[in-house]
Order: C-alpha cells, then sequence, then structure tokens
C-alpha cells in the first residue's frame, strides 16, 4: 500500500523505543546524582530555594494537565495553591491533626476543582477564562475578608511542621519533604501521559468533535483535569506553607496565575520537562533579580517572556531544544 | 435479511431551513453504501444525523434495534457508530501510533485510579491496545511512519492516520465523509483497497459521502442520491446516475433556491 | 424617611450609571476590536492606564502643560493599542486561547512597566469635573458622573450609528463577517483592523482618564474594571451590538446596589453570583460560541 510516502528510514520503529529507554536510565542516574548533590554541596539558601523549584514543579504540572494537556485555560490555579496552603496556615489555629490535613487538602482540592469545572463545562475561550478569573478573585476576596482567621493582605505566619526529629522549616528536611511531593506527581502524570486518561485530554484539547466521534466522555475528561490539576497545587500549596512559613494572598492572586501559565507555557505545554523548566523559571529567576537588586523586573521579564513565547516558540523550550537537536542532526545516530 | 441501521423518516431542519426531510433508508450488516449528491444536498448533516452530532427534528434512527436518538455522539460512538471528517482532525503534536492509540477508547478501559497508579487491569489493558494499534497499523501500512509527528506529514498520511484511528477498535458502522478528498489518484487507489480489505473481512457496515463519482463506482454496489434533502435516487451507482433526477441535480437548472 | 431614602437611591443609581458609561465606552472598543480580528485583549485596559500615566507624569513631575501631557499621553494609548494587533495578535499562531495568554503577557509588561516608570504609590489624577457638585432633591450631582453617563449614552448611540448608517460600518460588518469576502469587494480589511484597534486605544484612554480622575489610582486600577466590562461582554455576548452595551450599564448598576445595600465587601461576590447564576439559567445553545467549521 503507497498511501505512506517513501521514506528512507527501514521498518523497525520499535527500536527507537529501546534506544529511548537508554536515554532515560542516563537521565535517571545524572538527575539522581543532582539531587544528591544539591544538599551535600550548595548553602543552606541555595537548597531552601531548590525546594522551593520542587515545590512549584508540583504546582505547574498541575496546571500543564488542565492547561497543557487538557486545553482548559484556568486563571484559578493559584487559588487552589492558596486552598493547600491556607489549610496548612489555618490548622494550627484550628487544632486539625497533621494526620488529617493530606486527606482534608485533597478532599477540599477534588471539592474545588468540582466547582470550578462545572460552571465552565460548557464554556471556551473568553468565558472559561473568565469564570476562573473570577473564582481566583473570589479566593482572594474570601481571604482579605477574614482578617481575624488569615490576617487578610497582610498574611500570617505558619508554625512548622513537626514530626520526631522532622522539621520542615529545617533546610534538608524541606528539601525531602518537597523531593517527596515532587517524585509523586512527576510520577503520576508521567502515568497519566502514558494512560488512555492522558491521551483523552488531549483529544478534548485538539478537537472536541473529533474527542467524541472516538466516544471520549468530555465531561467527564474536563472534570478530572481540573480536579487532578487542584489536588496537585493544593498539595504543592500545603507543602509550601509548611516549608516557607508565610502565606499571604498575594502568592495567589491573578498575577500568581498568570506566572504558572508563563511558567506552562515557557516549558512546553504538555510536557514534564516542561513544567519543571516553567517552575525553575519562576522561582530562580525572581531570586536573581533580587540578589542583584532588582525584583521588579521580573514581572516585566514574565510578561515579556509569555509573549515572546507565544509569538515565537508556540511549543515552549522543550520543542525549541528538539528543534535545535533536530537541526543538529543529533536525533538520529 | 434484517437491517442493522435503520432510518425512518428522519428530518432535520435549521430553523426554517430543512437540511434533510423525510429519509427513510436500512442498511444492512456488512453493506457498502456510497451517498452521492450536489452541494448542500445534505450528505453531510445526514452523517452527522447518525452520528449524533446533530439533533434530529422528527424521525427515528436505530441500530440493532436500539433507538439511538437519546444517545450522545461520544456514546453512539463507543456503540460502534464512528465517523470521520472532511478535514482531518488529530492530535497535532503527537506521532501516528499514538493517535490510533487513542482510538482504543471504544474498548473498555481501567478507572481513574487504576490507570493513574498503572495497577494490573491498566497493564492489560495498555497491552492490548498497543497489540491492536499496531496490527492496524501494519494492516494499513503506516507503521513505517508510526513514531513520526502527525504535523510533519503529508496529507495522504494524515488521512490515513485518521482512518486507522477509526478502525483500530472494529466499528460496527463506518461512515467517512469525504475521505478521498486531496487525496491523488494512487493514493485514493489505496485508500479503496484498504477500505475494502477491510470491509472483505466482515461485519463492518460503511456509509461513505463522496463527490468522486468514479471511486463510488469501484467500491460501492449500493448508492443513493440525495438533493436538497431528499433521497431521490437509490441502487447501483451505474443506476443511480443514469436516473434523470440525478443528471438534473448534479447538472441540471434548479428552480426555487 | 422615605424622601432620604429617595435620595439615596437616586444617588446609587446615578453614580451607578456613570460607571455604566465609562464600561459602555470600554464596550465599544472591545465589540469593534471583536468584530474585526475575533480577538479579545486582556491588556485592554492597561492600554488606556499607560496613556494615563504617563500624561501624570508629564504634566505632575516633569511640569508639561496639561494639554500637552494629555495629548502625549493619548499618543501613547493610540501606540500601545495598534502595535498590540500589528506586532502581537497578527503573529501569534492560529490556537485556541492563545491570543488570551499572549494579551495577558502583556497586561503583566504594561502593568509592570508603569509600575517600574512610576512607582507603585496610588496617585490622583486631574479632577476632569470632579470637584463639580450640586445638590438637587438631596441628591448630590456630580459634574463627573453626568459626563461620564452622557459620554456612555452617546458612546453606544454613536457606536450604532456608525456601525449600521455608514459605509463605514458596512465595511466593517463585512470584514467581521468574512474577512476574504470583503476583501474581495474591495475593503481594505487590514487599514480597518488597524483603524479599529486604535480606536479601541482613544477608548480606553478616554474612560482610563475619566476613571483616574474618580478613583486614586495605581497600576492596577484598570483590571478590575476591565474584567467587569468582559463579564458584560460575555453576558451580552460579543457579536452582537445592543446586548452587551445594555449589560454594560446593567452591570455597573447592578454592582452599586449591591455595594450600596451590602457594603463595600459585597463588590467581588455579587458580580460572581450574577454569573453563575447567569451560566446556570440560560439555555446551553446561547452560551456556545461559534462551532468548529462544518464536519
Amino acid at each position: 500500500m503507497r498511501l505512506v510516502p517513501d521514506l528512507a528510514v527501514p521498518h523497525r520503529p520499535f527500536q527507537r523505543a529501546a534506544g529511548r529507554r537508554h536515554g532515560a536510565l542516563f537521565s535517571a542516574v545524572a538527575l539522581t546524582a543532582a539531587w544528591l548533590a544539591i544538599p551535600v554541596l550548595l548553602g543552606q539558601y541555595e537548597v531552601f530555594i531548590a525546594a522551593q523549584v520542587m515545590i512549584y514543579a508540583v504546582a505547574t504540572l498541575g496546571l500543564d494537565i488542565v492547561y497543557g494537556r487538557a486545553g482548559q485555560l484556568s486563571l484559578a490555579h493559584a487559588s487552589f495553591f492558596g486552598l493547600g496552603a491556607y489549610t496548612a496556615a489555618l490548622s494550627g489555629p484550628l487544632g486539625i491533626p497533621l494526620w488529617v490535613q493530606p486527606e482534608l487538602v485533597v478532599l477540599l482540592a477534588i471539592a474545588g476543582g468540582i466547582i470550578v469545572a462545572v460552571p465552565t463545562l460548557r464554556l471556551s475561550g473568553l468565558r472559561l477564562a473568565l469564570v476562573t478569573l473570577l473564582f481566583g478573585e473570589l479566593f482572594d476576596w474570601a481571604i482579605d475578608h477574614s482578617l481575624a482567621l488569615t490576617g487578610g493582605s497582610q498574611g500570617m505566619t505558619v508554625a512548622p511542621m513537626t514530626i520526631g526529629p522532622f522539621n520542615s522549616q529545617g533546610t534538608v528536611d524541606a528539601y525531602l519533604l518537597a523531593s517527596i511531593i515532587a517524585l509523586g506527581a512527576t510520577l503520576l502524570t508521567r502515568q497519566l501521559a502514558r494512560s488512555q486518561l492522558g491521551r483523552r485530554m488531549l483529544a478534548v484539547r485538539d478537537s472536541e468533535l473529533a474527542s467524541a466521534s472516538l466516544g471520549v466522555p468530555i465531561v467527564h475528561t474536563k472534570i478530572t483535569a481540573f480536579i487532578l490539576s487542584a489536588v496537585f497545587a493544593g498539595a504543592a500549596g500545603w507543602v509550601y506553607a509548611y516549608v516557607v512559613g508565610f502565606v499571604s494572598p498575594t502568592t495567589f492572586n491573578l498575577f500568581a496565575s498568570v506566572y504558572f501559565l508563563v511558567a506552562v507555557i515557557l516549558g512546553g505545554a504538555g510536557r514534564i520537562t516542561g513544567a519543571w523548566l516553567g517552575s525553575a523559571y519562576i522561582v530562580l529567576v525572581p531570586e536573581v533579580f533580587n540578589l542583584v537588586g532588582y525584583p521588579n523586573l521580573f514581572p516585566v521579564l514574565g510578561g515579556g517572556v509569555l509573549i515572546a513565547i507565544a509569538l515565537f516558540l508556540p511549543g515552549g523550550l522543550v520543542e525549541g531544544a528538539a528543534l535545535i537537536r533536530a537541526q543538529l542532526g543529533l536525533h538520529r545516530r | 435479511m434484517t437491517a442493522l441501521l435503520k432510518l425512518d423518516r428522519v428530518s432535520v431542519r435549521f430553523g426554517g431551513l430543512a437540511a434533510v426531510t423525510d429519509v427513510t433508508m436500512a442498511f444492512s450488516p456488512g453493506s457498502l453504501t456510497g451517498l452521492i449528491g450536489p452541494n448542500g444536498a445534505g450528505k453531510t448533516t445526514l452523517l452527522n444525523a447518525i452520528s449524533g452530532f446533530t439533533a434530529i427534528t422528527s424521525g427515528h434512527i436505530a441500530m440493532n434495534e436500539i433507538d439511538l436518538s437519546p444517545l450522545s455522539a461520544a456514546e453512539r460512538a463507543r456503540l460502534g457508530v464512528v465517523r470521520g471528517f472532511q478535514t482531518v482532525r488529530l492530535l497535532e503534536r503527537e506521532t501516528v501510533f499514538d493517535n490510533v492509540l487513542v482510538g482504543c477508547e471504544r474498548l473498555p478501559q481501567p478507572g481513574l485510579l487504576g490507570q493513574l497508579l498503572a495497577l494490573p487491569p491498566e497493564r492489560r489493558c495498555r497491552a492490548r491496545d498497543l497489540a491492536a494499534t499496531e496490527t492496524t497499523l501494519r494492516d494499513l501500512g503506516l507503521l513505517p511512519i508510526a513514531h513520526r509527528r502527525v504535523d510533519e506529514l503529508p496529507f495522504a498520511s494524515r488521512r490515513l492516520t485518521e482512518i486507522a484511528r477509526l478502525l483500530v477498535v472494529r466499528p460496527t458502522v463506518l461512515l467517512l465523509d469525504e475521505p478521498a478528498a486531496g487525496l491523488d489518484t494512487r493514493d485514493r487507489r489505496a485508500l479503496v483497497e484498504s477500505i475494502r480489505t477491510y470491509h472483505e473481512a466482515g461485519g463492518l457496515t460503511t456509509i461513505i459521502i463522496e463527490h468522486d463519482i468514479e471511486l463510488v463506482r469501484r467500491l460501492c454496489p449500493y448508492s443513493v442520491a440525495l438533493d436538497m434533502g431528499r433521497i431521490i435516487a437509490s441502487g447501483s451507482p451505474n443506476e443511480v446516475l443514469s436516473e434523470p433526477a440525478v443528471q438534473q441535480a448534479y447538472f441540471g437548472v434548479r428552480s426555487g433556491a | 424617611m422615605p424622601a432620604a431614602a429617595l435620595a439615596d437611591a437616586a444617588q446609587v443609581t446615578l453614580s451607578g450609571l456613570a460607571t455604566g458609561g465609562l464600561y459602555a465606552v470600554l464596550m465599544l472598543g472591545v465589540i469593534l476590536v471583536f468584530q474585526v480580528s475575533k480577538n479579545i485583549n486582556f491588556a485592554y485596559g492597561q492600554t488606556g492606564m499607560v496613556g494615563v500615566f504617563l500624561s501624570y507624569f508629564l504634566y505632575a513631575v516633569a511640569g508639561i502643560p496639561v494639554v500637552a501631557a494629555l495629548l502625549a499621553g493619548l499618543a501613547l494609548a493610540l501606540l500601545v493599542a495598534s502595535l498590540t494587533d500589528r506586532l502581537i495578535i497578527r503573529n501569534i499562531p492560529a490556537r485556541e486561547g492563545f491570543d488570551l495568554v499572549v494579551t495577558l503577557g502583556e497586561l503583566l509588561l504594561l502593568t509592570s512597566l508603569a509600575q517600574l516608570a512610576f512607582g507603585t504609590n496610588a496617585q490622583s489624577y486631574l479632577k476632569l469635573l470632579t470637584n463639580w457638585t450640586t445638590v438637587r432633591g438631596g441628591v448630590f450631582i456630580n459634574a463627573n458622573d453626568i459626563l461620564c453617563l452622557l459620554l456612555g449614552i452617546a458612546v453606544t448611540l454613536g457606536g450604532h450609528i456608525v456601525l449600521t448608517r455608514t459605509s463605514l460600518g458596512t465595511s466593517l460588518r463585512a470584514s467581521a463577517a468574512d474577512a476574504a469576502i470583503a476583501k474581495s469587494a474591495g475593503i481594505n480589511v487590514l487599514g480597518l483592523r488597524t483603524a479599529v484597534w486604535t480606536v479601541s486605544g482613544l477608548l480606553a484612554w478616554v474612560a482610563a482618564s475619566l476613571f483616574a480622575a474618580r478613583l486614586s489610582v495605581n497600576a492596577f486600577y484598570m483590571t478590575p474594571i476591565v474584567i467587569n466590562v468582559f463579564i458584560a461582554g460575555m453576558i451580552g455576548g460579543l457579536d452582537r451590538y445592543w446586548p452587551p452595551m445594555i449589560a454594560a450599564f446593567t452591570i455597573a448598576l447592578y454592582q452599586s446596589w449591591a455595594i450600596y445595600l451590602f457594603g463595600e465587601a459585597a463588590g467581588t461576590p455579587a458580580v460572581f453570583i450574577l454569573v453563575i447564576l447567569l451560566l446556570s439559567l440560560v439555555p446551553k445553545r446561547y452560551l456556545e460560541e461559534r462551532h468548529e467549521a462544518r464536519a
């Protein structure tokens, strides 16, 4: 049959998968080495920043599920992050025991995900963006107007999580805690990408019409994507509050949601590596600007980066790297 | 012979416009029907009505005596009524392989936790889906490009990928909307061959909308001509094409349009 | 005291309608842009904001005559609006939602640039008649309120007349319906598009200036305003004319009543509740956006 263009590549598509497996093994070893090296070689401050990169990576992976994979633009993502963070922050004053909190965060995130998802099911484009944005505004509003409990816009401090010798605000402890959820989230996302559920999301993103013709349950898929993204963000926020020890609404407002969007798009929507790169960007670059004394430059850069990526590299950094590799001819050994 | 798919006095109106009027048809299992007619005759609307993308205004559509009307497009797809589109819609940034793998949606899949935690049922289903995908790709000759991204492929390969996605889980009713549009002569011939091969394996009921009369003549034993939403002729392609009403619809001057 | 209550009600209604007038000014820009380029510009309010901030800097800090400062601010707003289209919107890949993302980026960029250039403190702008007040029947009538209301009505009617009665409007509607056909009919679609974006900059600047006179402003002040305008657009439908324009007035009136009845804190949830109610009540067909092209 000649519908396929004649190609120089011989008939052995599955051998390339084997080559990929070697690459994966090599990456795993390199990443483990880097993971061990960070707390050994770097100072306290850098390790703390590394922990934050991992925490933000979890939240970014969450937005990547709902926006990068399922194609639903959510401007409420920072609110889900805040939902987890304020659960941790308020657990002290409200006397919620530690062992209940993870379940509580997951339940709240699931509920939040459903609450945001259901009214947006019929919406797309501007309407979807606006309604999710309104949910974000409502979250901000709720924090601002519960002054007695949350300190309103002034924020509140969070007592560390302590289990025996473990103290979540200790440097290595924070690093470990962040590593655990980051690893969990990354493995879950990887499995999602391999599963039919992940492919359903891509189908819904690319064409709802085609998805329906394949039998994809569109509503179910969108709600699942929203719930997963909310759970990822909530878990990340919960750990964030315990590690950083302070929460205030500016970390969870519209601009924070836009930064998460920057992270997903900069890295490359629908790519795990992309979410990690994006998270590194939104944590590290402001730190660099702080160090050189121009903290105000970060939002300028953020806006510029979002525009530049959308204009020149819509696939994000991961795709850009693939393009460069292809240019150099490295992909065919 | 009992019909697999029955359309009984089906009408579709968009506001004041009657797109399909009183269409009654029956398709027996294993049949291969060409649907022809000039632009705007209501062919795609009829396909949309069968596949659930357009609600019918009146009438009944049933498959195996099951009333399809209350079912959504996705539910009909899971019953085995699948369709292709005039414009190829694929997962643009994914490979041919993954695009066909999505088609396994119509097989039973494990639940959320099963999929996310890669529990044993998920592994079994994945192995099953991978095998089905590979078989289909081999049958349609797509295996050499299985790991190419679809957005860098020529149109013919994209079209074939879409068809592979429909066929990866054997449909009960396959609806194709101008599958040969945009293909050159050789690709058309290859397409006809692959559809025929699948058909001869049995059990598939196909309805094809096609402007290329030659293709319909070669492929379809039976054809139906529509004009202005009504059936104007049916029978073998040659019979249909020699009907004065069909000649009139294609070449003649129409009044009142 | 029913007389006092009546006066209060009149007061709330007047100030709500005045805000509504400015929403309508903004809304016209949103509708026109949507019609010619099928895009939403999240940075729309910031387009006006940078113009206002530049004028403020020029007359209050640099000591340049007010009229010259205003003109410079206007020029900046027009430039930003047309460049948004020329440099950004026309060049983005045609993926759904990318226009939103890219203009969110521009929102962030303009806001943070304004903060960098003009500082983060709230400023008070030209009075623009806000200091002219007279009392009639217990109602404080502010000249700026009246100006905003009249301007809103004038822009609404003017927009209607231009769109329906002039050849310019015909060209606009033609290119909104089908750019390719409009082009083949000899309409300069791209020129028209640039003109419309520039006009949207003008409208944003006018509204931003008048809002700046009414509020003490920081770089964020236009964001919640524009969000309300987009909500009105979402409710009314951006491919129509009267429904979104009326929605612009209505939403402002609704919000000022909510604030009057339930306090300042009620502003945000009131709009939210309205949107959620409308989403769950209006029929599905009304909400569905342009379907994917013929299957």
